[in-house]
């Protein structure tokens, strides 16, 4: 039976944190995009721990944690999203912070906000961290096709979202 | 927007907060396997009797067990020097002491 060696010690788990927490952290302060992301990079490791005997290895590691990342971000997304309906929108999300790069920052917040949990974990696995259809597809376990037409639908809303701005602007 | 410009764009964000220098102990906390319950409590205990039997110890009266000669003793010495000065003559008689 298949067991990887940062199963069997938090001692050795820790390597795997340190080679992993960089890009994990990426793909969900992308996703969720607010300070909650410290809170779920350890739910998703802690997650990783406990259920660690389901990891039978015919995945890369990596691939395992984008998974977890991801339905962590999702969940947190879908709790957020649930506070909101019932207190509105929170003054700091709705506050436009003035400067070059944090424009920039506004003008992404706008285009990720039109977009579902779903159409958005395809949209930074593509756009930000780089991996392609075929690798979403693995991380998601969904087949490639469906990867392919939910990333076109989201770049089409991103960019609508993002042209709607600048035409009120 | 295509793809490149796309990309370009979300690179000129470089918002991510940093890492929180104590966020693997904060994990370790979690996955570190936690001593049995049982354990504790019988830490506890013993902990609790062991401060019941200190201050048993220390704060206890002297012990009254006397042997029948101390204790002779002790009588001896309440005649010849406590207070009999005080009783009325003739109780003495009437009601006499018996050891």
């Amino acid at each position: 039976m298949f067991k990887a060696s940062w199963t069997t010690s938090p001692k050795k788990f820790k390597n795997l944190y340190d080679e992993n927490r960089e890009y994990i952290r990426t793909a969900i302060y992308w996703m969720v995009r607010d300070d909650g992301v410290d809170d779920i990079v350890q739910e998703v490791f802690i997650k990783a721990w406990k259920s660690r005997d389901s990891f039978k290895g015919d995945s890369h590691v990596k691939t395992w944690l984008y998974r977890i990342a991801m339905n962590c971000s999702k969940d947190y997304l879908s709790k957020r999203n649930r506070l909101r309906d019932l207190y509105g929108e929170s003054d700091e999300e709705a506050r436009v912070e003035e400067g070059g790069l944090i424009e920039s920052r506004e003008l992404i917040n706008i285009g990720l906000k039109v977009l579902s949990p779903e159409l958005r974990e395809k949209f930074i696995l593509h756009y930000k961290l780089g991996l392609t259809t075929k690798e979403i597809g693995e991380v998601l376990q969904i087949p490639e096709g469906t990867v392919k037409s939910q990333l076109s639908k989201a770049r089409e809303l991103f960019s609508k979202a993002l042209e709607k701005e600048k035409v009120m602007s | 927007m295509n793809d490149n410009e796309i990309k370009k764009l979300l690179e000129s964000d470089h918002s991510e907060p940093k890492v929180p220098k104590d966020e693997w102990s904060k994990i370790e906390r979690e996955i570190s396997p936690a001593k049995p319950s049982w354990i504790l409590s019988l830490g506890g205990t013993f902990a609790v009797c062991l401060v019941l039997v200190l201050f048993n110890n220390k704060f206890k009266s002297p012990s009254l067990s006397l042997s029948f000669q101390e204790r002779e003793n002790v009588v001896s010495y309440l005649f010849d020097n406590v207070g009999f000065e005080e009783v009325e003559e003739g109780s003495l008689e009437e009601e006499p002491l018996s050891l």
